[in-house]
C-alpha cells in the first residue's frame, strides 16, 4: 500500500513562477518527460475523457498539469480534470488506515485529530465550516454533527469528503491565482501543444453555451443562471440544484430534450440517468410535476446566489418562479 | 416639528454623558467602520478613527442619538463601497431581542428583558461555550441598551468564516432544519450522541421508559397506546443479541433508531419538534450571517431608552438587571418633563407610574420616557 507521504497537497506557495518556468524550460530529460506526460494526460483527457496516467499524482506533476491547463485556458476542461482528481484523491485515501488519513488531513492544513476512543477524526469547528458549507445534504449540516466543545467528530466516510474538498480548493487556488498570460509565458516552449489542446477541445465538444431557444434566459433569477453556468462548465452541482434547475426550466416551458442538452457537458454525464431524472422531475414518468423549491429552502442549502440583485433582495421575493414572472411581465409592460 | 423640542432635551441629557465618554472597546478601532444617527437627520456611516481618543472627541462634539461600529475589520474602513473596504474578517455576532420572542406583545418591558436574558444565557451556556467550545474570554456580552442583548465572539476561530459558515452556526442555535427524518438518517454517524441528537435522545429515552411503565405522553392517541406498549414487548435481534425492544428503546443511545416502526417514528418526530421548541435560541439570523454588520458601540447610549450598551460577564448574566446596571451616572439629575403618553417602568428597583402632564423625575426616567417618544424633556435641573 502506498504511504501518504506520496499524496499531494499542492500548496500554491510551494511553486514560484521561477520554479515552474525552470521545469518547462529544463534541459533535464527527467523534467521534460514529466512535462510531456502531463501534456499527454491533458490531451488524452480531451480525447477519451479517461486518462490512464491519473494514478500518478505528485505535487510537481499536478503543478505542471495545472500550469499547462491555465495556458490552454478552457475552464470547462480544467474543471473536469479537477473533478476527476478530486475523486482520485478520495479513492486513494479510501485505502489508508485512519491514522494516515489524519496525517494527510493535517498536511493539507486541516486542524484534524485522531480520536482513538471513538475511532473517528475530530476537526475544528472553523475548518469544518470552511469546507462543509460547500457540500450539500443534511449529513453535512452542523445541526446533525457530533459536536463536542468546538470539535466535530467525523467518521472515515465524512472526513474523506472533507479531504477531497480541501484538495479541490487547493488545486483551484493554484489555477485561479495564476494569470493565463503568465502561464503562456511559463509554458512557451510548448506553445504548439497548448494550441493543439485548445483546438482539439473545442472541436471535440461542441461546447458553445446551451441553446435555450424561446425562453428568455436573461430573465432567469441568479440561482438558476448560476446552476446553468456551473453545469455547462462541467461542475457536478448538488442534487437540489439540479432538481431546482430542471423543474424551473420545465415550468417555463422548455422541452425535455433542451433541458437534457445542458447536462451534456457535465463531467459525469450519463445519458440514461439524466434522461430518467429529467423525465421524473418533469412528470413525464412520475405523473407528478415537481415545482422548484422556495428561496428559503435554497438559501438554507447554500444554493441561493442573489448577491446584490435588487429583485432578490426585496422582502417579498420568495420564489425563483416569481422572479421570472415579474421580469417577464415588466418587460412586456414597458413594450406597450 | 413638536418632537424637536423634546429631542433637544434628550440631546442635552446625552451630551452630559458624551462629554466624558471613555471608549476602550472594540479592539482595533482603526480597522472599524463607525456610523451614527444624529438627533436630527439621517444615518451617517463610513467613518473611521485612528484611536479611541479621536473617536471620543468626535462623539463629544456630535452627540449621537445612536452609535455603531462594524463587527468587521477592514483595511480601508473609510471607503464607501463594501468591496473597496478590504474585508479582513469579522466578529461573530448574535442579536437577541424581543422581536423574535413569542408573545412579546403581551409582556411588560421588564418581562421582555428577563425573557431575552434567559435566551442569552442559554445561547452562551449551551451553544457557544458548551457545543462550539468558545472560552469565556473569547466572548463579549452586552446589554443592547434596548430590548435585549448582543453576544460577540472575538476570536481567530471565527474571523474568517463566511456568511454560509455563519448560517450553519445560526441554524444550529435556532434548531433550523432539525427534523426527525434527517436526524434518524444521520444519527448513526455520531460517535457519541451530542448536540441536538443528545437532547432528542434524552427525551425519547425518557418517553419510552415512561411508556414501558404505562405512562403515556399526552400526544399519544388512545388506540396507539396499546399498540406501542405491545410492540415494546417484541423481541428483536441487534448485532446478534436478542433483546426485547423496550430494553433498547428505553435506553440511551443511537441503536434504537434502527428499530423504529411507523408509530415510533411519529413519536420521535413529535419529540424532536418539542425539543427544538424548548432549546432553540431566538437569535436574529440576518445579523449573524451578515459579514458587514454595524452593531451598537460599547458604552454608547441607546437613543430610545437612554440606557448604556453595557458589557457584562457571563456570571453577571444569570440575574442581570439592566434597568439598574445600565443607567448612566450622568443621568443622576432631576429633569422636568411633559408626558404625552402614560407609561409604567421600574428602574433602580423603584416603580414609576407616569401619567400625562408636567412633572419632575429622575433624569434616567425622563430619558427613558423621552427616548420612547412618550415625553419631552423641558429642562434639566442639576
Ligand atoms: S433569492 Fe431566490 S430567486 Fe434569488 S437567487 Fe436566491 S433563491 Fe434564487
Amino acid at each position: 500500500m502506498m504511504g501518504n507521504s506520496s499524496l499531494p497537497v499542492l500548496f500554491r506557495e510551494t511553486f514560484t513562477t521561477q520554479s515552474l518556468e525552470n521545469l518547462f524550460h529544463s534541459y533535464s530529460q527527467k523534467d521534460t518527460d514529466e512535462v510531456i506526460s502531463a501534456i499527454n494526460l491533458a490531451l488524452e483527457f480531451i480525447e477519451k475523457g479517461e486518462p490512464e496516467l491519473l494514478s500518478y499524482i505528485s505535487d510537481r506533476f499536478l503543478a505542471i498539469l495545472l500550469t499547462f491547463l491555465r495556458a490552454v485556458d478552457e475552464n470547462v476542461l480544467t474543471n473536469r480534470i479537477l473533478i476527476t482528481y478530486r475523486k482520485e484523491i478520495e479513492k486513494k485515501c479510501r485505502d489508508l488506515p485512519l491514522e494516515e488519513i489524519e496525517e494527510y488531513s493535517k498536511k493539507l492544513g486541516m486542524d484534524a485529530n485522531m480520536e482513538f476512543e471513538d475511532e473517528m477524526i475530530s476537526v475544528s469547528l472553523k475548518d469544518y465550516l470552511g469546507i462543509a458549507g460547500r457540500i450539500s445534504g443534511s449529513t453535512y449540516r452542523l445541526v446533525y454533527q457530533d459536536i463536542r466543545h468546538g470539535r466535530i467528530f467525523v467518521d472515515r466516510e465524512h472526513v474523506l469528503k472533507l479531504i477531497r474538498e480541501y484538495f479541490y480548493s487547493n488545486m483551484k487556488n493554484f489555477y485561479d491565482e495564476m494569470p493565463a498570460d503568465k502561464a503562456r509565458d511559463i509554458t512557451s516552449p510548448f506553445a504548439k501543444a497548448t494550441d493543439t489542446a485548445k483546438e482539439l477541445f473545442k472541436s471535440k465538444a461542441g461546447l458553445t453555451s446551451p441553446e435555450l431557444g424561446e425562453v428568455e434566459s436573461t430573465k432567469f433569477p441568479p440561482c438558476i443562471k448560476e446552476y446553468i453556468k456551473q453545469v455547462s462548465e462541467g461542475v457536478n452541482i448538488p442534487h437540489m440544484a439540479r432538481f431546482t434547475m430542471v423543474s424551473f426550466l420545465h415550468k417555463i416551458g422548455l422541452e425535455n430534450q433542451k433541458i437534457m442538452d445542458i447536462f451534456k457537458t457535465a463531467p459525469d454525464f450519463n445519458e440514461k440517468v439524466t434522461t430518467y431524472q429529467v423525465n421524473h422531475i418533469t412528470g413525464e414518468t412520475s405523473g407528478t410535476q415537481y415545482s422548484p423549491p422556495k428561496c428559503v429552502n435554497l438559501q438554507s442549502n447554500h444554493l441561493c446566489y442573489k448577491g446584490e440583485d435588487p429583485l432578490c433582495n426585496t422582502e417579498w421575493l420568495k420564489h425563483p418562479m416569481r422572479y421570472y414572472e415579474i421580469k417577464k411581465s415588466s418587460r412586456s409592460e414597458s413594450k406597450k | 416639528m413638536p418632537g424637536q423640542v423634546g429631542d433637544q432635551g434628550l440631546k442635552t441629557l446625552f451630551s452630559r454623558y458624551y462629554k466624558d465618554f471613555k471608549s476602550v472597546e472594540p479592539d482595533q478601532i482603526s480597522k472599524r467602520e463607525v456610523g451614527y444617527i444624529p438627533f436630527s437627520g439621517t444615518m451617517t456611516r463610513h467613518l473611521a478613527f485612528k484611536t479611541h481618543r479621536d473617536l471620543e472627541n468626535f462623539v463629544t462634539g456630535i452627540v449621537p442619538r445612536h452609535l455603531y461600529y462594524s463587527s468587521t475589520y477592514y483595511q480601508w474602513p473609510l471607503e464607501k463601497k463594501m468591496i473597496e473596504k478590504g474585508w479582513m474578517g469579522a466578529e461573530l455576532i448574535f442579536d437577541l431581542d424581543a422581536d423574535h420572542l413569542k408573545g412579546a406583545s403581551e409582556m411588560t418591558y421588564e418581562q421582555i428583558l428577563r425573557n431575552v436574558r434567559d435566551h442569552t444565557f442559554r445561547l452562551v451556556d449551551e451553544f457557544l461555550i458548551g457545543l462550539a467550545g468558545f472560552r469565556e474570554d473569547e466572548l463579549r456580552i452586552y446589554f443592547s441598551g434596548g430590548r435585549g442583548y448582543h453576544v460577540h465572539v472575538v476570536s481567530e476561530k471565527v474571523y474568517s468564516l463566511n456568511s454560509d459558515a455563519r448560517r450553519e452556526i445560526s441554524n444550529m442555535i435556532r434548531g433550523e432544519g432539525l427534523n426527525a427524518k434527517d436526524l434518524i438518517l444521520n444519527i448513526n454517524n455520531y460517535g457519541k450522541l451530542s448536540g441536538w441528537a443528545e437532547l432528542v435522545d434524552r427525551e425519547v429515552t425518557d418517553t419510552y421508559k415512561g411508556i414501558a411503565n404505562g405512562e403515556y405522553p399526552k400526544f399519544l392517541a388512545e388506540n396507539d397506546r396499546a399498540a406501542i406498549s405491545s410492540s415494546l414487548e417484541q423481541a428483536v435481534s441487534l448485532n446478534g443479541i436478542v433483546k426485547k425492544r423496550k430494553d433498547i428503546l428505553a435506553q440511551p443511545g443511537k441503536n434504537k433508531y434502527r428499530l423504529l416502526n411507523q408509530l415510533d417514528r411519529e413519536v420521535v418526530s413529535r419529540i424532536t419538534d418539542d425539543v427544538r421548541e424548548k432549546h432553540a435560541c431566538e437569535i436574529d439570523e440576518p445579523v449573524t450571517t451578515d459579514v458587514h454588520r454595524l452593531i451598537r458601540f460599547p458604552f454608547s447610549l441607546h437613543g430610545k431608552t437612554g440606557l448604556m450598551v453595557k458589557p457584562l460577564t457571563f456570571s453577571d448574566l444569570a440575574d442581570y438587571d439592566p434597568l439598574t446596571e445600565a443607567i448612566p451616572e450622568s443621568s443622576d439629575v432631576k429633569a422636568r418633563i411633559e408626558v404625552k403618553r402614560k407609561l409604567k417602568i421600574r428602574m433602580r428597583g423603584e416603580n414609576f407610574e407616569i401619567n400625562e402632564g408636567e412633572m419632575e423625575l429622575p433624569g434616567y426616567v425622563a430619558g427613558f420616557c423621552a427616548g420612547m417618544g412618550a415625553a419631552q424633556i423641558l429642562s434639566i435641573i442639576n
